[in-house]
């Protein structure tokens, strides 16, 4: 059962925050509102493009790339994601860095990630504030850090290293997580702010796993945005979830519901321009259904933003 | 990191079966059913990734046994990899060591079903670059050439078109050898049962022969070799364009 939880929409913006974002400062650029790429899609997304040339407001604007999708493959993979490098702007996002674990970095990892970037020229790449490995054993799944400041300095220490090492920025993503640790001392919001302060990356913010965590966790999403150090934001993520044995999981497997979108508006009233990524990894529709959801996700944001056109490369 | 490594340490130990929920959630005090649902989650990644790259074994074996050896397999073989269908590699293997061990309901066929579907995957995403040009016979780099006992590949056909379950083939099937290869410039997989014509024409490619002196070992006329070869570039398992004359 999801509580309700309500927050006018039309707080007034904060006057200080979009003006030192890293959209504004030119760090990142505001790409407009786009969807993953998923193999269902390999034909159809690019007679989508053409198709949507008549058909304005169902456009995509970019593409984010599940690397583990593409890294290490040739083929039919490889020859897509060439295609789509040349048709949209590109953004990188992970599953597999495991940037919060205490084994070292996973080059085996990292070189195909690199070589990808170096192909197709993304303008940054994304993982999440979490581990996924451990022992030698991959977990394909996002295990939850403790909050607590030493394991802040840790992630921000680990991503220190990857920042050295790679020509573009890094966002670290806000995870779901349905377990919380008797040792955590800090709240969530105060973890993330930790390890943006101390490493300097960039925030991806899922507006879905706020939404979802706060359910899970009995906390009011609009003061975790209010409390979230927004000028560090450069992309949002919009996604569904599901009920599971008593908890909402993040399933990215359904539509997005009004509460996210309602989150959504409240966050980018605060943010300002920001590009924003329909997520949907399950039950997967057909490319025409995600572009109309992604249109109604640019509805609510020109709702707010007014029409900000996305950057062109 | 203390705090790290014992979450680490511990939760590890819940992914592996080598503590219970219960053990875990006390040490940690996490939720109990919360804790079930990554050991879940966990368990879940792998056994998917296996219905998905084994979907014709899958069919043909039925549950519940099939839910019996992927579970088998799952506890005996962690993933070490951060790619995810890599955790289905080792399956055919982990089949063919239980085969030897006399597994019921385990058929030497199933276990060659098993390496033709983990073919299909691993030459679909193969990284081999197909060259531009290829004046010479040349193999297409993507090429797998597998030899099986049974018909799989005729097999895997027969499922594809029906939603029954074809009799499996019996003993003293013919062997044959099935070419797996992504099709130039589309990249899509292809297959082929190999005909005395494609291995003919793989020979040459793969042992440098000069198009003429095939032509003169085989008492044959030189259009016979050009017709081959052509043939084995139009199917794509053999990349050959050859220059022409001024």
């Amino acid at each position: 059962m999801e509580l309700t939880i309500e927050r006018p929409s039309s707080h007034p913006k904060p006057p200080s925050l979009a003006a030192h974002s890293w959209v504004q400062q030119g760090i990142v650029p505001f790409l407009g509102f786009g969807v993953g790429l998923r193999r269902t899609h390999f034909n159809s997304i690019f007679e989508h493009l053409t198709a949507s040339s008549a058909l304005e407001g169902e456009r995509i604007d970019f593409l984010e790339v599940l690397v583990e999708n593409f890294m290490g493959f040739g083929g039919r993979p490889r020859a897509v994601l060439d295609r789509a490098a040349a048709s949209w702007p590109l953004v990188f996002h992970g599953v597999g860095l495991s940037i919060g674990a205490l084994e070292p970095l996973d080059e085996d990892y990292l070189r195909p990630l690199f070589n990808l970037i170096e192909r197709v020229h993304p303008l940054w790449f994304s993982d999440h504030l979490s581990y996924s490995s451990a022992f030698g054993v991959d977990y394909h799944d996002l295990i939850p850090l403790p909050f607590t400041d030493s394991v802040a300095r840790h992630v921000a220490a680990r991503i220190d290293v990857l920042q050295g090492r790679s020509s573009i920025p890094f966002l670290i993503e806000n995870p779901s997580y349905y377990i919380e640790y008797q040792d955590s001392d800090l709240l969530e919001v105060d973890f993330i702010n930790e390890v943006l302060e101390r490493s300097g990356c960039g925030l991806l913010l899922d507006i879905n796993n706020v939404y979802v965590n706060a359910q899970n966790h009995g906390y009011d999403p609009y003061d975790f945005i209010d409390r979230l150090r927004l000028d560090r934001v450069a992309q949002l993520h919009m996604a569904g979830h599901t009920p599971l044995d008593g908890v909402i999981v993040d399933t990215h497997g359904q539509d997005v519901p009004n509460a996210v979108y309602a989150l959504f508006a409240y966050t980018l009233a605060r943010t300002g321009p920001v590009s924003t990524l329909l997520e949907r990894d399950h039950a997967i529709p057909p490319i025409e259904t995600l572009a109309a959801e992604n249109a109604r996700i640019r509805r609510v944001g020109h709702s707010v933003l007014g029409e900000v056109q996305p950057w062109k490369p | 990191m203390e705090t790290l490594n014992r979450v680490r340490t511990q939760m590890h130990q819940l992914f592996r079966g080598e503590a219970s929920v219960e053990q875990v959630a006390l040490s940690l005090g996490a939720a109990p059913e919360r804790l079930a649902l990554y050991a879940r989650f966990v368990r879940e990644h792998v056994r998917g990734v296996v219905d998905k790259n084994y979907p014709y074994l899958a069919r043909v074996v039925g549950q519940p046994l099939w839910r019996q050896w992927v579970e088998a397999y799952e506890r005996a073989t962690p993933s070490s990899h951060w790619e995810l269908n890599s955790a289905a590699e080792g399956f055919p293997e982990f089949l063919r060591q239980r085969l030897i061990a006399r597994e019921p309901g385990l058929l030497a066929f199933h276990v060659e079903l098993a390496t033709y579907e983990w073919e299909e995957f691993a030459v679909y995403t193969s990284t081999a670059q197909v060259p531009d040009a290829t004046p010479q016979p040349t193999l297409n780099p993507s090429l797998a050439a597998l030899s099986f006992e049974f018909p799989v590949h005729s097999y895997v056909e027969a499922l594809r078109r029906s939603v029954d379950v074809p009799p499996l083939p019996g003993p003293g099937s013919e062997p044959h050898i099935v070419l797996l290869f992504q099709h130039p410039p589309s990249f899509e997989l292809r297959h082929l049962i190999a005909t005395p014509r494609h291995l003919l024409a793989l020979k040459v490619a793969q042992e440098g022969l000069s198009p003429s002196a095939v032509a003169v070992a085989l008492g044959q006329p030189m259009e016979f070799v050009e017709t081959l070869l052509s043939e084995a570039a139009q199917e794509g398992f053999l990349l050959w364009a050859p220059s022409k004359p001024e």
